[in-house]
């Protein structure tokens, strides 16, 4: 997980090296330097208040946003970022078939958290539906990597349990990256919390 | 109206209408609806500038609409507002170009009114090369159009530049040819209105593609035989035509809604 004594042996899905994370239009507010590294099977939750960099720091890892400094090496694995929120045109024409299939071709099947949504039109879809199909296509996708940015966003309390119990089916080697203030995510799922604050002190550990 | 003389005019009309068709769905997809507009613009721009230069029509037309479409699109991701201007600027050197050129008239008309009924063979040919093109590159569009889709979530790094370069020359083309071929007003309509009407009754994504092209091939078809049956230019028809036929539909559409309300 983070840049560790006792676990930087194995190649890493993603790893950053004394990076200074920031939007290019602000790089005088920059966080860090801070590392990272994430190896196959870590299931990591970022915590921290608002501000904090926890979705700066995933868009960073998807290759959305630029380093200010340091270095990014994301290997060549295969990874999914799902931004915290994605807005929907007015008209879109598109159903969830087409989402899905986006994500896994022609394999698309339903899951819980799609179950009954994917025949809809997106446009048509409540927020919360939308995001359960936005994870549903997800998980489908199977990726190495997987960053998750406040998942539980219009999510009910039924769509909440369906995540849990579909994030503990992931593969074992699948890696989990998660930000989220809602505590029952956390305590659900086998995660391991790590404030923002500790990948900067890791420099200092690490030397 | 449909022996040998019409015979390559139609099938063009025909090819780019279902072209235009897929491409105007390709757009609106990607909320860039107003890109076409500013490629098309810069085309026929191109073209009659190449004629008061006396220079080949298509290749200065693709020159500088390509230039458009990559400042736009790659170098600098202008908005929506700032897009319009430049469709407005091209304008503006077309009418300049025409007020200064004398001899421009029979290339501008070409241009901006449309010559869909003189088409030669020669220039029927290159727009169903086109369209044998689009058939093989189909899973290609297909993937691009689809990960368009996926901002701000992301699976994979993006597709670079080179990935996604076959299709903005697909696009290129598409718009060009059909400007050159249908005329800036008749392109342009086919672009946006048969994708923008596809969007309200599409159930999906195939659903969609065939909904904005089936209208683009039926409006091609009213206007086509319209035109041609009221000795009118074909453009117009085509424009005037479709929003008749759309404010017919919805009217109908409202009144049965309300004849409905009232007898519930």
């Amino acid at each position: 997980m983070l840049l560790n004594r006792n676990r930087d042996t194995g190649s890493a899905l993603v790893s950053l090296h004394q990076a200074c994370i920031g939007y290019p239009s602000a790089p005088d507010t920059h966080i860090g330097p801070l590392n990272l590294r994430v190896l196959p099977g870590d299931k990591i939750a970022l915590t921290g208040g608002n501000g904090a960099g926890k979705s700066l720091l995933l868009k960073t890892l998807s290759g959305q946003v630029s380093l200010i400094r340091g270095s990014l090496d994301r290997g060549t694995s295969r990874y999914l970022f799902l931004a915290q929120e994605h807005p929907r045109p007015a008209l879109w024409p598109l159903n969830g078939w087409d989402w899905m299939n986006i994500f896994v071709g022609a394999k698309a099947s339903e899951c819980r958290l799609s179950a009954g949504l994917l025949g809809k039109r997106l446009d048509t879809l409540s927020g919360g539906q939308w995001q359960r199909v936005r994870l549903a296509a997800a998980l489908a996708s199977e990726p190495d990597l997987l960053l998750l940015d406040e998942p539980t966003n219009h999510l009910d309390e039924a769509g909440k349990r369906d995540l849990v119990a579909e994030l503990s089916q992931l593969p074992e080697a699948c890696a989990l990256l998660i930000t989220t203030h809602d505590d029952e995510l956390v305590e659900g799922l086998p995660l391991t919390a790590c404030p923002m604050q500790r990948l900067m002190e890791s420099i200092n550990n690490v030397g | 109206m449909l022996d040998s003389f019409w015979l390559w005019p139609f099938l063009s009309g025909l090819g780019a209408s279902i072209l235009l068709g897929l491409a105007g769905a390709s757009l609106f997809m990607r909320s860039a609806s107003v890109q076409g507009l500013a490629i098309a613009q810069g085309a026929a721009a191109g073209g009659i500038l190449a004629a008061a230069l006396a220079l080949p029509i298509l290749p200065v037309a693709f020159l500088l609409a390509g230039g458009i479409y990559w400042w736009i699109q790659y170098a600098v991701r202008l908005k929506p507002e700032r897009i319009l201007l430049i469709f407005l600027l091209g304008g503006a050197l077309i009418n300049a170009l025409l007020a200064n050129t004398a001899h421009l008239h029979t290339s501008a008309d070409r241009w901006l009114a449309g010559d869909i009924y003189y088409v030669a063979r020669s220039d029927a040919l290159w727009l169903l090369i086109l369209g044998g093109l689009t058939l093989v590159l189909a899973p290609l569009l297909r993937k691009v159009w689809q990960q368009s889709q996926l901002a701000p979530d992301c699976y994979g790094p993006p597709l670079t530049v080179l990935q996604r370069l076959p299709e903005a020359l697909w696009l290129l083309c598409v718009v060009v040819l059909s400007s050159y071929l249908l005329g800036l007003p008749a392109s342009l309509f086919l672009l946006l209105f048969p994708a923008w009407l596809s969007a309200y009754w599409s159930r999906g994504l195939s659903s969609f593609l065939c909904w904005s092209i089936s209208l683009g091939v039926l409006l091609f078809l009213m206007a086509w035989f319209t035109a041609l049956w009221l000795d009118q230019p074909f453009a117009p028809v085509l424009i005037l035509g479709g929003c008749a036929c759309f404010l017919w539909g919805y009217a109908v559409y409202r009144l049965t809604a309300l004849v409905r309300a009232y007898f519930r």
